[in-house]
């Protein structure tokens, strides 16, 4: 039976875990931040709430595409269990996934042509700014405000838990960090971020 | 051939009244070629002048500028040909700053000229007495508002067209203007105006000093800031009464803005013009205002960008302000015969009255409301009244205990304090608690499965840190004839984005036979005791936790039917029972000696576990007592979350509609 197996190869990789957590008991172990999952992770994410790109990033799409992670497989075995789990940044739940989809929503509907327009841009904390209100109509312009902030709350809302998750809440900061890194990186040419002075700049 | 001057710095009068001259043709037989390099009339310089009188007759003015505006271009006048004795029509050609020259026609018959451009735009000029005069203009295009003076204005685009009218006299000057279509925009974008028709009336008496203006918003748009407001359904009059006192102050005697039953506001003040506006001092008294309007005029937005934006306000608003030398000095605010309505369903207020008093000088701030009705999540809230009141060391406080009403029980708030409420890292102090609410109509109204018990609460503080309110103390539970603690109460962005909730759960001693009866999960007999630590809820769904529940060994009665051994095997995810199904058939239910779950959910998957481990690879969950023995051992160890919620619901609907 198929569950036999895989109570099997639980019970192997918890003899495995309890054999390395012995070996390593009295190593101490610093939990990183996990910067290639993180980023992996972010674009991921960045990638769903954008629409794809043309001439996207090959090895993320590759990477997503199977379920498969060899990072992290190889984490679970060079590092005991505690902390092979921290190692593979997961943002699938569906809480998250609800403020994903709210999120794509408000990129088809206002985001994307803002940016477009440079009305608003990518700030460098991971949140959007409004940076010319002038270049949209007096009608948008009365709901920029709000969809700005609205779009920030679920943004703001998103790092946090994904830190929390993830078990680790005090990588909110480091993950708001990662994802301002990668909605640049991701940014269609033309739309407008800030530099790390806080400088606009166009891609 | 006519003679030719060449003035480097002549006075600009002597020129001025040489360009009348020319022009007026006195002196006819005179013909001269004038030329001029840089000449200032006040506040206004030329480059150069030129005037010709000969076969032609032209003033061209270049390099007009302004000190405060900048350049405003050139200018030329140019008689019809062959108008020797006076200079009877012409064309006056503009040409500012990089923009397309504009030609106007103009005819002078006696004290009257009219400047005409495409047949449309009219200007006309009448002289009615030594000193008196009337200016009349139609359809000019504001879009030929020199850059200069839309930069000063703090415009970074100006458009429309309008009409009017100027009637000069020593003792009075009037004048009327009507704006269509008038567009304008800032250079942030933050105040714009499209589509607008304002209607304007101007009177000005120097021997009073006084100035009245009345004007009326007919149609259009305006963005002021946050303030959207959209074209009015009715027009909006504004009024306006002053008198200048001196050279840089002016008195406002009065001053309102009016749009029928929807607003009523107006205002008295001193107002000093030194270099910019500054109010000296302001009252201003809203007499009427309806709440409703108001709100969806910009405050809606705001409201939105913090997750209200379906809030439905209405009532009235009434309430008076002074400005002291441009800051706030007093404020206070009355809402009347209001409700709160909100979308989203988390809240309502009905029958609310509630006022705001503000001194700055005094730093008091006092803030008082009441209502008949209200509702929060669904749970029905009774009358409720509260007065908040600043105290000297700046902590915004409660004046006495506030009681509201939570079905058979209340919610009392002890203390609250806000210190430091003005700076923004405000802390706010709570002391609640919640006197016993009868659980079966709260889990009845919130649509939960229902059950019977009481619940109270003791909070002896709250801490509000960001979005994050961190509770002290906790809940008290008693249900199903035991005992549930919650503690480690966190709740983040209640009311935004994914509200979250941390806590931690202890159970004691809980009557199984009752809590069986009240899931639908089969009867079992027994005292449950177990906790749920870590609990993380998102969007009031859990996310996170672990779990752990244990029969107690102490209890009387142990005994477990088959419907419950089937509920057993249904969370375990399929486990299966160590006796067969047709056996089972045999006895309605079965002894036990213990029986334990546990449940670590994280990434949607719920890891099982259960009394202990058996040497077949499984857990476990129930272990059976003298005969028939039973036990019933789970070996799936990974349940998929939402299926397991899933099967849980299917199952009591099952059972539900026996």
């Amino acid at each position: 039976m198929e569950k036999t197996n895989l109570n099997k190869r639980i019970a192997r990789n918890g003899l495995l875990f309890g054999g390395l957590t012995v070996l390593v008991a009295c190593v101490t172990i610093n939990v990183y931040f996990p910067e290639a999952a993180a980023e992996r992770a972010a674009d991921r994410f960045i990638q769903d709430v954008i629409g794809p790109e043309e001439g996207a990033d090959e090895v993320s799409g590759a990477a997503l595409g199977s379920g498969f992670n060899p990072l992290a497989a190889l984490a679970g075995i060079l590092i005991p269990s505690a902390h092979a789990q921290s190692v593979d940044i997961d943002i699938e739940s569906p809480q998250i996934n609800a403020i994903k989809q709210r999120m794509v929503q408000r990129q088809r509907e206002h985001l994307a042509d803002w940016l477009d327009a440079g009305a608003i841009g990518l700030d460098n904390t991971g949140l959007i700014a409004i940076r010319d209100r002038s270049a949209v109509s007096l009608a948008a312009r009365r709901r920029l405000e709000q969809v700005v902030a609205e779009e920030n709350a679920d943004r703001r809302a998103v790092y946090r838990e994904i830190a929390v998750a993830n078990g680790h809440p005090e990588w909110e900061e480091r993950i708001r960090e990662t994802f301002a890194e990668r909605w640049v990186a991701n940014a269609r040419d033309g739309w407008y971020y800030q530099d790390d002075s806080g400088n606009w700049q166009r891609k | 051939m006519a003679p030719r001057f060449r003035i480097l710095s002549w006075p600009p009068a002597l020129i001025a009244g040489l360009a009348l001259i020319v022009f007026n043709g006195a002196g006819a037989a005179l013909q001269l070629e004038l030329e001029a390099t840089s000449t200032r009339f006040g506040a206004l310089t030329l480059e150069r002048v030129e005037i010709l009188r000969g076969e032609r007759i032209e003033i061209a003015l270049s390099g007009i500028s302004h000190a405060a505006l900048g350049p405003m271009g050139d200018v030329l006048a140019r008689c019809r040909p062959h108008a020797v004795q006076r200079c009877r029509a012409g064309t006056l050609t503009w040409s500012p700053p990089e923009a397309t020259p504009i030609e106007w026609a103009f005819e002078r018959s006696g004290a009257a000229v009219r400047l005409h451009h495409d047949a449309d735009a009219e200007i006309r000029i009448q002289k009615t007495g030594a000193d008196s005069a009337t200016l009349k203009f139609r359809n000019l295009a504001l879009a030929w508002t020199p850059a200069g003076v839309r930069r000063a204005a703090g415009l970074s685009a100006l458009s429309g067209r309008l009409d009017g009218r100027l009637v000069y006299a020593p003792e009075s000057t009037r004048a009327a203007f009507d704006t269509r279509q008038l567009e304008f925009d800032t250079p942030d974008g933050r105040f714009a105006g499209a589509g607008l028709a304002f209607g304007l009336n101007l009177q000005w008496q120097p021997a009073r000093n006084g100035f009245r203006a009345e004007g009326e918003w007919k149609s259009g748009e305006l963005l002021l800031g946050p303030v959207y407001l959209p074209e009015p359904a009715q027009p909006v009059s504004a009024n306006l009464a002053a008198t200048q006192l001196d050279e840089s102050t002016w008195r406002i005697d009065r001053a309102r803005l009016h749009r029928s039953d929807v607003l009523d506001l107006s205002a008295t003040g001193r107002l000093a013009f030194v270099g910019a506006v500054a109010i000296e001092n302001m009252d201003v008294e809203l007499a009427h205002a309806d709440l409703e309007t108001i709100w969806r005029q910009g405050l809606d937005s705001i409201a939105a960008s913090r997750g209200w934006g379906q809030l439905d306000p209405n009532g009235r608003l009434e309430g008076r302000l002074r400005i002291e030398r441009n800051a706030l000095s007093s404020l206070g605010l009355r809402v009347a015969d209001a409700g709160v309505e909100d979308g989203a369903g988390r809240l309502a207020l009905r029958e609310l009255g509630a006022w705001i008093e503000w001194e700055a000088d005094a730093e008091t701030f006092e803030a008082n409301a009441s209502w008949s009705d209200a509702r929060l999540f669904r749970i029905p809230l009774g009358p409720g009244a509260f007065a908040l009141g600043s105290r000297g060391d700046g902590t915004l406080a409660l004046a006495e205990p506030f009681r509201l009403p939570v079905l058979d029980g209340a919610l009392v708030v002890e203390r609250l304090e806000w210190r430091d409420w003005l700076a923004a890292e405000r802390q706010l102090d709570l002391d609640a608690r919640l006197e016993p609410v009868d659980l079966g109509r709260l889990t009845r109204i919130l649509g939960w499965t229902e059950f019977g018990g009481r619940i109270s609460g003791r909070f002896p503080g709250i801490r509000l840190a960001g979005d994050a309110f961190d509770v002290q103390g906790g809940l008290d539970i008693d249900l199903f004839g035991g005992k549930a603690r919650v503690q480690d109460l966190s709740i983040e962005r209640p009311f935004g984005s994914l509200p979250a909730l941390a806590a931690d759960i202890e159970f004691k001693a809980l009557d199984l036979e009752q809590v069986t009866g009240a899931f639908e999960f089969g009867r079992m007999l027994g005292l449950l005791s177990g906790h749920v630590r870590d609990l993380r809820l998102l969007d009031w769904q859990p996310v996170r936790f672990d779990a752990r529940f244990e029969t107690l060994e102490n209890s009387p009665k142990r005994r477990i039917s088959q419907k419950a051994v089937d509920s057993i095997s249904t969370i375990s995810g399929g486990g299966g029972a160590a006796l067969s199904g047709p056996l089972l058939n045999l006895f309605e239910d079965f002894p036990y000696r213990r029986a334990g779950l546990g449940c670590t959910l994280e990434n949607n998957v719920c890891r099982m576990r259960g009394l202990r481990e058996t040497e077949q690879g499984g857990y476990l969950i129930l272990e059976g007592r003298l005969l028939p023995r039973l036990d019933i051992v789970g070996y799936q160890r990974r349940v998929d979350w939402p299926r397991l919620l899933a099967q849980l619901a299917a199952a009591t609907a099952n059972a539900s509609t026996d």
